[in-house]
């Protein structure tokens, strides 16, 4: 008896050690700077489509990177939702050499993923062991290449990381924000060629580990998604507690944006993006209830009217003019000018955006150019610009080009996208008035696509891109040679010299590892895009948020949103 | 009978097949493929979309995919999802039964509601109840089902009656009693089974009163009345068996759309059903995920069919197959 006892304890014992030294100690916790908040409590919010999957070097749709991104997996760094600025998250710090060539980053000791397992540099090597795997579809890896060629990577030691570049590149530490995830749990699907099938959505909740503040606990396809929170997360408040305050987060999916208002007015969830529309109903709700309106200013969101510059346009045999319209600086320059931006924000957003004139987005504190040209509504400009640009009218009023050819073309949008169609009745009346008749079709998407990628035979597009923080993740739309070079893309040598210096500019800005150096370059170029129009620019909605008073601690912003800071988030009881 | 049975069910296998090629080529002869979402993403360079049209076959010529796909099909695999990246029956499996529970609930209100209704009105034709009735039925008619939706979550949100407004069951249901949640479920299935329920009633009503009217003037009702049967008996026994031919034939064509659910209410009422999924994976080309959903659809319009022919046969004894 007193045998059994005694190996009982030490077995008892042994594993007590044994959890001890498998605990790491954290000895680089993060200490949140703002007020002290309550543990516990449920976080309710919405989301618009179910997930795809839950691998997130895979994903490719918002809809799976929302749920994963930030929340369960982490980056090496991270931007502020506030200041966009890189701040550090599974790196505590990193070194940049001078040549701009070595990047040298320090880990977290003592990080633990959720299940418990210590968090190493093993874990990252792995994370761009499959990123550079030519067999995983990861568009990860593509923008890692410089120069064609995927950076080296080396471990130093169990907390230190070293990438060495082909060549100074700037928007390296950018995607330095790529989640990183456990060799412990995957490094085996990846070695049978299994990867691309791991981690989908009918996988257990609970082999989906990662370092982030919430854990996956339940998934109920079409109906939610229920996250706890990661009790070894490396965030703590200002007493020295783990963070996040929030217990559980559950995330309703709620599949239109009728029903995600409904839920919130009914008082079910913590926060709204409040579209354009619903926002004075909302706001005069927000009065006599418990929740107020945040507008975080203009989105990160483009809606832009793009021509067909390209002479390779099959449809130019037949009418060969339109490609001298198009590709005349005058006339782009006067379509410009007939874009009533006023009216578009009235119509289009309900009142609740901003007019657009650069390339960047309006919301990029970091790189927008405000100072550029700009169009403004004037159909008396529009028409001196037509008339220099060789344009005359008849005597019905119909705009003539200089061989006496009507101008006619049409204008395509995507079909179902409410704001892009309403754009583009907006300019078809205002070009009327010009003499210009359009022809205004909203299409199916893949059509358009198609029409804009491979086939190149439209005439105008109206169509929107979202845009980040750093410029050169724009490379594909301004480079002369990339595939989203949407007037004349994929070309072998730049059509026109301002196209060629826009090329040399994103090189130069992509070398530049000096900020202000590599602004004057972004500068330059969004100086170029207003000049010569290859894309004329619309409006951009405001993100809107109704967020309730219980929910505190929140800074929104268009960036990040409501959730960004989620980890100092905690609800008021 | 059993040698007619047999007959059809041969048939529906060429059948099956035509409408497999139809659906297949359709899909991929429209322009664009599922790639093309991708290719508006200015972090997905050209490489990697070739890179992944060759992994999901999509490079090869369409004959070539087509019989690599009925070939898997014949052996019981319905393919993977390009979206989900995991076997299209256990997307399909997770959402099969909550449209089977909307639409038979669905089906049961309408039918419920209509037959009763149709009878009623084409016995005391022109009464009061039966005009209103028939305004009510033509109101149902014009109405959007989505529209109706929205109306009755609105109505909820408004007046704060205390139902649910989103999905099939509520953030508690992990921790209920299996008895609450069978109510919990019945709760969230009565926004959408009313608006599908309804949607359907008003023509069905309309169907059972005409056909009704039309067997009420023949001539044998005219002499069972006379024989001094009940008018009970006149109605139920002559006129109603007779009445419901057509109707029988309508559910077959219904049964087809308890598997095919109903994409808008589903959406509105954020049911977790197939109709929605099945509406994303033909519009984002999602081959497999929605061959399977056409294929399946097919497979129930044609059985509904089958049923419908037995059935009308069973009530009806002049009616013989040979």
């Amino acid at each position: 008896m007193t045998k059994k006892i005694i190996t009982i304890l030490i077995l008892i014992l042994i594993l007590f050690i044994f959890n001890i030294s498998a605990a790491a100690e954290l000895k680089d916790p993060w200490i949140s700077e703002k007020e002290q908040g309550q543990h516990g409590g449920t976080l309710i919010t919405t989301l618009l489509g179910d997930p795809k999957t839950f691998n997130t070097i895979i994903a490719k749709e918002t809809s799976s990177s929302t749920i994963t991104d930030g929340y369960i997996f982490e980056g090496l760094v991270t931007r502020n939702g506030v200041t966009t600025e890189y701040e550090p998250e599974l790196a505590k710090s990193w070194d940049i050499s001078e040549d701009g060539r070595k990047y040298t980053f320090y880990l977290r000791e003592g990080v633990q993923w959720s299940d418990g397992k210590e968090f190493k540099a093993d874990d990252v090597i792995f994370t761009f062991d499959v990123i550079k795997d030519e067999n995983i579809p990861t568009s990860s890896r593509d923008v890692l290449k410089v120069n064609g060629e995927f950076p080296v990577y080396k471990k130093i030691d169990k907390y230190t990381v070293q990438f060495t570049l082909p060549e100074s590149f700037a928007p390296f530490l950018n995607n330095m924000t790529a989640p990183i995830i456990p060799k412990h749990k995957l490094n085996e699907a990846w070695e049978k060629g299994e990867f691309n099938n791991s981690w989908g959505i009918n996988t257990d909740p609970a082999e989906i580990v990662g370092t982030g503040p919430f854990k996956l606990v339940d998934y109920k396809n079409g109906e939610r998604v229920v996250m706890e929170k990661n009790n070894y997360y490396w965030r703590q408040d200002p007493n020295g507690k783990t963070l996040p305050y929030i217990n559980r987060w559950i995330r309703v999916i709620a599949e239109s944006q009728e029903t995600e208002s409904l839920l919130f007015e009914k008082g079910q969830t913590h926060y709204l993006s409040v579209r354009g529309i619903d926002y004075r109903r909302i706001k005069a709700e927000s009065e006599n209830n418990n929740f107020s309106v945040v507008d975080a200013g203009p989105t990160f969101s483009t809606n832009f009217l793009v021509f067909n510059m390209n002479p390779r346009n099959p449809n130019l045999e037949d009418e060969p003019y339109k490609y001298e319209w198009f590709t005349n600086l005058n006339f782009r320059r006067a379509i410009a000018h007939a874009f009533d931006k006023e009216t578009m924000i009235n119509q289009a957003l309900a009142g609740q955006g901003t007019k657009q004139w650069s390339p960047i987005s309006i919301a990029n504190k970091v790189y927008l150019n405000e100072g550029v040209k700009r169009y403004p509504y004037n159909l008396e400009k529009a028409r001196e610009e037509l008339e220099k640009g060789g344009f005359k009218w008849n005597e019905n009023g119909e705009l003539l080009d200089a061989n006496n050819n009507k101008v006619e073309f049409t204008m395509v949008t995507n079909a179902g996208n409410n704001v892009r169609e309403s754009l583009v009745n907006i300019i078809a009346s205002e070009l009327r008035e010009l003499g210009i008749k359009v022809n205004s079709t909203p299409i199916e998407f893949n059509k358009m696509v198609n029409q804009l990628s491979s086939e190149w035979n439209f005439d105008s597009i109206l169509i929107g891109l979202t845009g980040g923080v750093e410029p050169h993740q724009g490379t594909n739309v301004w480079m002369s040679n990339g595939h989203l070079h949407m007037w004349n893309p994929v070309q072998e040598e730049p059509a026109t010299e301002w196209e060629k210096r826009i090329d040399e500019l994103f090189v130069k800005g992509s070398q530049t590892v000096d900020l202000e150096k590599r602004k004057e370059y972004y500068n330059e170029f969004q100086e170029i895009v207003a000049e010569k129009l290859p894309v004329i620019y619309t409006v951009t909605p405001n993100s809107l948020y109704a967020v309730r008073d219980s929910l505190k601690n929140t800074e929104v912003t268009a960036y990040g949103g409501v959730l960004w800071n989620i980890h100092e988030l905690y609800l008021e009881n | 009978m059993r040698d007619y049975i047999i007959r059809r069910i041969l048939v529906v296998i060429p059948l099956l097949f035509a409408i497999s090629l139809l659906s297949f080529f359709i899909m991929q002869l429209s322009p664009g493929s599922y790639l093309d979402d991708l290719r508006m993403n200015p972090d997905i360079s050209e490489e990697l979309i070739r890179k992944m049209e060759a992994d999901f076959g999509l490079d090869q010529n369409i004959f070539i995919q087509y019989f690599s796909w009925l070939k898997e099909i014949l052996q019981g695999n319905l393919g993977e999802s390009f979206t989900y990246r995991i076997p299209v029956a256990q997307i399909i499996g997770s959402r099969l039964f909550n449209t089977l529970l909307l639409s038979a609930a669905a089906m049961l209100i309408s039918w419920g509601i209509a037959i009763p209704i149709g009878i009623y009105s084409a016995v005391h034709r022109y009464s009061f109840l039966d005009n209103i009735f028939s305004v009510f039925s033509f109101i149902g008619l014009s109405i959007p089902n989505f529209f109706f939706a929205l109306l009755l979550l609105f109505s909820i949100v408004r007046f704060d009656i205390p139902l649910p407004i989103n999905g099939m069951t509520s953030i508690m249901y992990d921790y209920m009693s299996p008895m609450e949640k069978v109510i919990d479920i019945l709760k969230h299935l009565l926004v959408p089974a009313v608006v599908l329920g309804t949607a359907g009633t008003a023509s069905l009503m309309r169907q059972m009163r005409g056909q009704m009217l039309d067997v009420i003037n023949k001539d044998y009702i005219r002499t069972a009345r006379a024989k001094g049967l009940k008018e009970k008996k006149v109605i139920y026994k002559h006129a109603f068996r007779n009445a419901i031919n057509p109707m029988i034939t309508i559910f077959g064509f219904q049964l087809s759309s308890l598997f095919s659910g109903a994409a808008l209410t589903e959406i509105v009422t954020g049911w977790p059903g197939l109709g929605r999924m099945m509406l994303t994976a033909v519009r984002s080309k999602d081959l497999y995920l929605a061959m399977a959903g056409m294929m399946m659809g097919s497979l129930m319009l044609i059985i509904g069919n089958l049923a419908a022919d037995i059935l009308l046969a069973l009530n009806d004894s002049r009616i013989k197959y040979q």
